[in-house]
């Protein structure tokens, strides 16, 4: 899967937040999305998934040529697309069983072996995650800690197997055993199969754990630049400032 | 006796219909003190508090034509999981089972015609009696005093002591068509002291015609016993419901009293629940889903009379296109009702921009030593929840479904197995028309 955001602008209310995004994502390749706070990496990927909240202004956002903007964000999801959420909600009386079937039903729905196996996959995936298999009966992140939550995230993940995820701050928050786990979901994917993701994150640590292809540094709504996982030692040494004042280089094609 | 038809319910024909039934003597004067106190007062305006967002004033309610039909119950297996059933098709009783061996253990599921046609013993009658009057001294307006004058049909289900019974005993309200008829189910639970027993109720959709709904349930359970009782309304949408059910909790007993409505144009409902003994325990659950122009008034009390005693009320309630729903809860506590630990919680989600939803909980306590607690809200489907669930593939009426079903649950994983298909395939069929 091949995605191209091109001059993508968006707003929240008046507050204009990406001013001509570019970038190139695909399948099979690891991407880092880094940045200060507020250069607008959450808003890219919820103006990716449609989040109904943001007023797209200009731009396109291309899967495999096709521009997924005009569509529903549960079509932009069947086409393999999944949203690891920086803040998981609670769904009150939906198990995490039930909730998780039907998806992995709408998921694969033309591949019966596959969607009959759907429990012992779950199971397997549960114990990968070191998920705890009575949380099959609990509500879906109803009263689950913040580390439980984001498990959560990549246990949906594991089990709807996309093809490319966006992983929005996953690690903000995590113990570092926590994190251990979440990076060992995501190069499970990504040793499987052709997957790719983009993670969204502030901190060096989980690219430790998960090894980016490419990095990508957003800042006032713009990607400014793209580079090889050397950029990321070189913002862990000096910070953002050199982004700031300007003194990178043009992205990389 | 075969079927009698009358063709109004003014008070002469229900004077006539009291003397042409062939009850006990204590039924007959139940019957006519009922008459007497409904005639002693008016029907119910919008001044009265109760009815205050519930327009009746449109009902004739003395132009109801009815009837009573004879029983001719087919004897039928009992099904699997099932402790026995009675089907009435309109006001005759025409299937009856009860699994082996529970009447010799002195279970008696019945009809209220057969039961008075010497069907039980003596000394339930009287426990009849007993509730019967209970209920109709709790009636405190001319609609549910004149239920008790005119009965039409029903189901006594009688558990003696110690025996649990844990398989559902199901009575079901069955018809065909009507027009401007006047139906008056009665039906009555006791249980003696430590008995169990789970009673499910189904009032079916009607296919057509505006039948008018009046109704009661009564349940008297025992001390240290345990009721649990599940009712579903599903009338059709020219239909009217109205009812008012009453119950009292034994000491250490323990009563759920589950309700859901969807059915009716207009429901009036009424549930008050009496912690009687000391140590008594009760949960009140609704669900309701009113949709197009359905107008649904609800209505709890707890009544806690007796010290140490719980209860617990959740209603949540969905509403959508132009419907509207009131819900009033009471927690009601007596001078005598010491240490008494109750709450009240109402939930409402509005699902169109037309719906509109009120609810009014109030608490009355009359002695200190308490904990009573109420809570309300009203809400719209979150977006952000609409939102997560759609990035995971689901369509928006699939999202919907799952969340409004979701809602539900905290109610719903209370009810047995064998009224929850029926109900969730009502609840679907309301969301994805919504």
């Amino acid at each position: 899967m091949k995605i191209e955001i091109r001059d993508l602008s968006a707003r929240i209310g008046e507050n204009q937040i990406l001013n001509g995004v570019d970038l190139e994502l695909e399948s099979g390749k690891i991407h880092a999305l880094m940045g200060p706070n507020g250069s607008g990496k959450s808003t890219l990927s919820n103006v990716v998934f449609g989040h109904p909240a943001y007023e797209v202004t200009g731009g396109e956002v291309l899967v495999d040529g096709e521009n997924i903007l005009e569509m529903e964000t549960d079509e932009r999801a069947r086409l393999g697309l999944f949203l690891a959420f920086q803040y998981p909600v609670e769904i009150p009386g939906v198990t995490v069983g039930r909730f998780l079937k039907r998806a992995h039903e709408i998921r694969f729905e033309d591949d019966t072996d596959r969607t009959r196996g759907f429990v012992k996959t779950l199971r397997s995936n549960m114990d990968f995650m070191e998920i705890d298999q009575a949380f099959i009966n609990r509500y879906l992140n109803e009263g689950f800690s913040g580390g439980e939550k984001k498990r959560m995230e990549i246990l949906q993940m594991l089990t709807l197997e996309p093809d490319f995820a966006i992983l929005d701050e996953t690690d903000s928050g995590l113990d570092i055993d926590a994190l251990k786990v979440v990076a060992k979901g995501v190069n499970r994917l990504r040793a499987e199969s052709s997957f790719g993701a983009l993670i969204i994150t502030h901190y060096q640590r989980i690219l430790d754990h998960i090894k980016p292809d490419v990095v990508h540094i957003m800042y006032q709504g713009r990607v400014v630049t793209s580079g090889g996982p050397e950029l990321v030692h070189q913002l862990e040494a000096e910070g953002y400032d050199w982004i700031k004042e300007g003194r990178h280089e043009q992205p990389a094609g | 006796m075969s079927r009698a038809t009358f063709a109004d319910s003014t008070m002469e024909t229900l004077r006539e219909y009291i003397a042409s039934r062939n009850e006990p003597a204590w039924m007959t004067t139940l019957r006519g003190d009922a008459l007497e106190r409904s005639a002693a007062m008016e029907w119910p305006t919008t001044a009265d508090e109760e009815f205050r967002r519930s327009d009746v004033r449109s009902y004739d309610f003395t132009a109801l034509a009815f009837d009573v039909d004879e029983d001719s119950p087919a004897p039928v297996e009992t099904p699997v999981g099932i402790s026995g059933t009675l089907d009435f098709h309109g006001t005759s009783l025409r299937r009856a089972s009860l699994t082996e061996g529970l009447a010799d253990k002195g279970v008696v599921f019945t009809s209220f015609a057969r039961a008075f046609a010497g069907d039980v013993p003596e000394t339930l009658l009287r426990r009849l009696e007993s509730v019967l009057r209970r209920g109709l001294d709790s009636a405190d307006n001319r609609i549910s005093l004149t239920h008790y004058a005119a009965i039409t049909h029903g189901a006594v289900l009688y558990v003696p002591r110690f025996l649990e019974l844990e398989d559902p005993f199901v009575v079901t309200f069955d018809d065909e068509s009507g027009d401007g008829a006047m139906r008056v189910p009665q039906v009555v639970v006791i249980t003696d002291e430590g008995a169990r027993a789970v009673v499910v109720e189904r009032i079916r959709g009607v296919e057509e015609g505006d039948f008018l709904w009046n109704e009661s349930v009564l349940a008297d359970v025992g001390n240290a016993g345990q009721v649990r009782y599940y009712a579903t309304q599903d009338l059709n949408l020219d239909s009217s419901y109205f009812s008012a059910s009453f119950a009292t909790v034994g000491r250490d007993a323990r009563l759920e009293m589950y309700n859901s409505f969807f059915g009716a144009m207009f429901t009036k409902a009424r549930v008050d629940v009496e912690m009687a003994g000391e140590g008594s325990d009760a949960f009140i659950g609704g669900v309701y889903f009113p949709t197009e122009d359905q107008h649904m008034d609800m209505r709890t009390v707890q009544r806690h009379v007796a010290p140490h005693a719980h209860s617990d009320t959740l209603y949540k309630g969905a509403i959508t296109d132009e419907a509207r729903s009131v819900y009033q809860g009471l927690i009601h506590v007596f001078h005598e009702a010491v240490q008494t630990d109750a709450y009240l919680t109402n939930n409402n989600l509005v699902l169109s921009d037309e719906a509109r939803s009120d609810s009014i909980p109030t608490l009355e306590i009359h002695t200190d030593d308490v904990r009573c607690s109420h809570g309300s809200t009203t809400g719209r489907l979150d977006q952000g929840l609409l939102n997560y669930v759609r990035t995971r593939g689901f369509s928006l009426d699939e999202a919907r479904r799952m969340l409004v079903e979701g809602y539900f649950e905290a109610i719903l994983s209370r009810y047995p197995e064998t009224v929850l298909e029926e109900i969730h395939e009502i609840i679907d069929s309301r969301i994805t028309g919504a």
